[in-house]
């Protein structure tokens, strides 16, 4: 299977800031790809690098098959790219914006736009500049999707926006997923969660970890121990276990590899035998703060 | 094509406002250029810092379109939307020239067809020219804006950058005026195209760069080196080596074009340097007969300096002085100006001195000559355009300017009548001064067929030597419809410096006289 996106060993430093430090990705082809981290971890600067809107200093990408230091005017005919802050043509009706970019696509699905327009409510009589955060960002995604794209880019498409319009944006979204590869970055973990397929985690410039979304819900578990007396916490336990803390008879802790037998086999030898097991799943939002403080503590 | 026409349209569309109140603003100023011309009596009742104005309407309206058309899928900003869809540099780039073709170089070259037509010229007979001005204000006005343009993203930063600029430029100038410097003319054509075609190179090369690259440092360091290289240029005094190469020498035994010779000044009193002994410096003037240059021939000074060598042992160098003295055949006398420190002056002031003076100029001969009858009121002249002269009923005093209107720009030209042959009125009461030749020239000269301007028509005025006149009651008879008058092209023959040396001057006797250039 090929790979829309792919980078490798990829950097872009402004000064002495390394934004991007040696990314290394591959975003399989029909994956809803979802790029997580802090902020000021580099999503926004490795977008940017792959859209060819930054040159990257060194290391390189290919986007569809082209080198990412080549990606401009028709290369754009087959990718969305949607960015919070991008600015629209302000001065353009929505009715003008659309007409104006349809000659740019020989792809453009004319009923597609009527049928996204009126999904996402869009008022096409309207100046751009006279909508609110959320029909903005919904004519420019409506405006990334119309042509059919093979790659959709969205570079924090949901940040701030209530939850209706990110509902709307999002079923938008998944409609055209079936034909195209996703790959979006975003704060709002829940919402990714629950149509993402693969995620990766972007820290200080490199990518942490990258997998389907299946396999980390399932190799990360809250795991809470309860014994009759309150257990010594040991000074030596797996290098998977994360926030290992105790409280009374109850020691919690966030197992990174799960698998149960493993699991249970290492907790036996590290507490002999507790009382209660409990392995609870975690929220992509709980491995991606568990991920996070970690790392904050490993620095 | 099509994305071209598309993106054009989309500019049309969003700067509508703009476009009218540019081809508002050239329209009223041809309307009223025109009017003036119809009506040259009437002063239509504008102040004269509004018709300044609206002059400068028409090209300030054409900077804010370049700098709005740019601007519109700016270069600078990662966050523009054009940048990720699938526009084609080249079509964008394409899109943004035919806008300003249209709406900057149209309604200039539609003024220029207009005001030529006007003044009764045939604009397709001037179409090399009208081309040229088409040229120079793509040099001189759209790339310099589009460069700017190109490395900001809002109007706002375009006026800083201008303000800059301009602050800048008018820093170095000040830097410049105090370093004493000779302003000897010593380029030629060939180096003022060179300038030109370098600035619009670099120019062009930053709006390449541009919209091939979107990286703005590397224009921004452009201009910020251009400034350096520019001041370095401005500040860097023209020096007597490259004089000296310019107007190089006369060869040994090589003739000069003309007879220098020392006019002894009248000695002066002993307290004549009393009124101005508060100054630092002391102004003297050395007179000079120059004769001998032949009957077609003009020999211009260009500058002169002036080395003094005193018999204590002082010395003094004048730097180069910029005259633009026209020596034409006869006699004429020229006071070469010098100023010297006061301090050397005293020092010197009783000791006899020996004064070098230098002069570099040029040796102009007459070509294509042609003879032409002047008429009453305007007529036309083949190679020149349409002059007239000044009607028999002015003052006698008024007769020796021959006025002319050429399309597109004015030639370096010649003139010269012989007053035996003039048909204006003898004057009442008036003794005519002996039969001589009396001469004029328009010696201004810019690179090019044409100059940069709405109105592609120069005015040049002939004014003829007045003979010495001091005599009241004598005059030389000037131009009036039918006189005949002799033009000619002026070409270089030579340029060259030559010398003259007084020995055992007193500088006392070369304080101020009231002598300036004459003829006799």
């Amino acid at each position: 299977m090929s790979s829309p996106i792919r980078a490798e060993n990829l950097k872009k430093r402004f000064r002495r800031v390394d934004a991007v430090n040696g990314l290394d990705l591959e975003v399989p082809e029909g994956a809803i790809y979802a790029l997580v981290g802090p902020n000021g971890a580099g999503k926004t600067t490795a977008i940017k690098v792959l859209m060819n809107i930054f040159q990257p200093t060194s290391g390189r990408a290919e986007v569809l098959g082209t080198d990412s230091r080549k990606i401009h005017g028709k290369s754009f005919c087959s990718i969305g790219y949607v960015s919070e802050n991008q600015r629209l043509p302000d001065w353009m009706r929505v009715d003008a914006f659309l007409a104006y970019l349809r000659p740019f696509y020989p792809s453009w699905d004319s009923e597609l736009e009527d049928d996204l327009v009126s999904r996402f409510d869009l008022p096409r009589d309207r100046k751009l500049k006279q909508l609110s955060r959320g029909m903005r960002m919904k004519a420019a995604l409506a405006a990334a999707l119309v042509f059919r794209p093979r790659l959709i880019v969205l570079d924090e498409p949901l940040g701030g926006l209530d939850p209706l319009v990110r509902d709307e944006l999002i079923e938008g979204l998944l409609d055209r997923a079936e034909e195209a590869t996703v790959f979006i970055s975003s704060h709002d973990l829940a919402e990714i969660e629950s149509f993402a397929s693969h995620v990766g985690y972007l820290e200080q410039g490199r990518l942490v970890f990258s997998e389907q979304m299946g396999a980390l819900a399932g190799r990360f578990r809250d795991v809470e121990l309860t014994f009759d007396v309150s257990p010594i916490l040991p000074g030596e336990y797996p290098d998977s276990w994360m926030h290992l803390n105790a409280s009374a008879a109850v020691v919690r802790f966030v197992e990174s590899q799960f698998d149960e037998g493993r699991t249970s086999s290492q907790i036996t030898q590290v507490f002999g035998a507790p009382r209660n097991v409990a392995f609870a799943p975690m929220s992509l939002r709980s491995i991606f703060l568990a991920m996070a403080k970690a790392r904050r503590s490993t620095s | 094509m099509g994305q071209i026409l598309r993106i054009f349209r989309k500019d049309v569309r969003h700067f509508w406002i703009e476009i009218c109140a540019s081809l508002l603003a050239v329209s009223a100023y041809v309307w009223r250029v025109l009017h003036e011309w119809g009506h040259p009596q009437s002063v239509m009742g504008l102040p004269n810092f509004l018709r300044g104005l609206l002059m400068a309407l028409g090209p300030i309206s054409w900077c804010l379109l370049v700098v709005r058309a740019v601007q519109d899928e700016s270069l600078v900003d990662d966050r523009q939307f054009w940048v990720t869809r699938p526009y084609e540099w080249e079509k964008l780039l394409a899109a943004k020239a035919l806008f300003v073709v249209l709406f900057v170089n149209m309604p200039l070259f539609t003024a220029n067809v207009i005001f030529l037509a006007s003044s009764g010229f045939s604009p397709t007979r001037y179409l090399v020219g009208l081309l040229w001005i088409q040229l120079l204000i793509v040099i001189v006005l759209v790339l310099p804006v589009a460069s700017v343009s190109v490395v900001t993203s809002t109007i706002v930063q375009v006026l800083l950058w201008m303000l800059g600029i301009g602050t800048y430029v008018a820093g170095v100038a000040s830097l410049s005026s105090l370093i004493p410097d000779s302003h000897i003319p010593t380029s030629t054509d060939n180096s003022d195209f060179l300038s030109m075609g370098i600035f619009a190179v670099v120019c062009l090369g930053m709006v390449l760069w541009q919209y091939t690259q979107r990286r703005a440092w590397i224009p921004r360091a452009v201009i910020v080196g251009a400034a350096v290289v520019i001041a370095a240029g401005a500040l860097v005094p023209t020096t007597a080596t490259q004089i000296a190469r310019a107007y190089p020498p006369l060869a040994v035994g090589e003739q000069p074009p003309f007879h220098l010779t020392p006019i002894p000044p009248k000695p002066s009193p002993e307290d004549q340097d009393e009124a101005q002994a508060s100054e630092k410096k002391v102004a003297l003037s050395v007179p000079i007969r120059a004769s001998g240059v032949a009957g077609d021939s003009l020999v211009v000074i260009a500058g002169t300096r002036v080395a003094i060598r005193t018999r204590n042992g002082g010395q003094w160098t004048s730097k180069w002085v910029n005259d633009g003295w026209e020596i034409w055949p006869g006699e004429q006398t020229v006071s070469v100006p010098l100023e010297i420190d006061r301090s050397f002056f005293e020092q010197s002031r009783f000791v006899p001195t020996n004064l070098r003076i230098t002069f570099a100029f040029t040796e102009d001969h007459e070509m294509n000559t042609r003879q032409i009858i002047t008429q009453a009121g305007e007529f036309p002249v083949d190679g020149v355009g349409i002059c007239w002269v000044s009607s028999p009923l002015v003052d006698y005093r008024e007769r020796n300017v021959v006025g002319c209107r050429w399309p597109l720009k004015a030639s370096p030209t010649l003139a010269r009548y012989e007053t035996s042959m003039s048909t204006c009125p003898r004057v009442p009461h008036k003794t005519e001064g002996p039969p001589t030749t009396r001469y004029a020239s328009y010696l201004n000269e810019t690179s090019g067929p044409a100059d940069l301007a709405m109105i592609p028509i120069q005015t040049s005025t002939f004014y003829f030597t007045q003979p010495d006149d001091r005599d009241d009651t004598t005059v030389f008879p000037g131009v009036c419809p039918g006189t005949p008058i002799t033009l000619s092209t002026p070409t270089v023959a030579r340029i060259a410096s030559t010398e003259v040396e007084i020995d055992g001057a007193d500088l006392r006797d070369y304080l101020p006289q009231p002598v300036r250039v004459s003829s006799q």
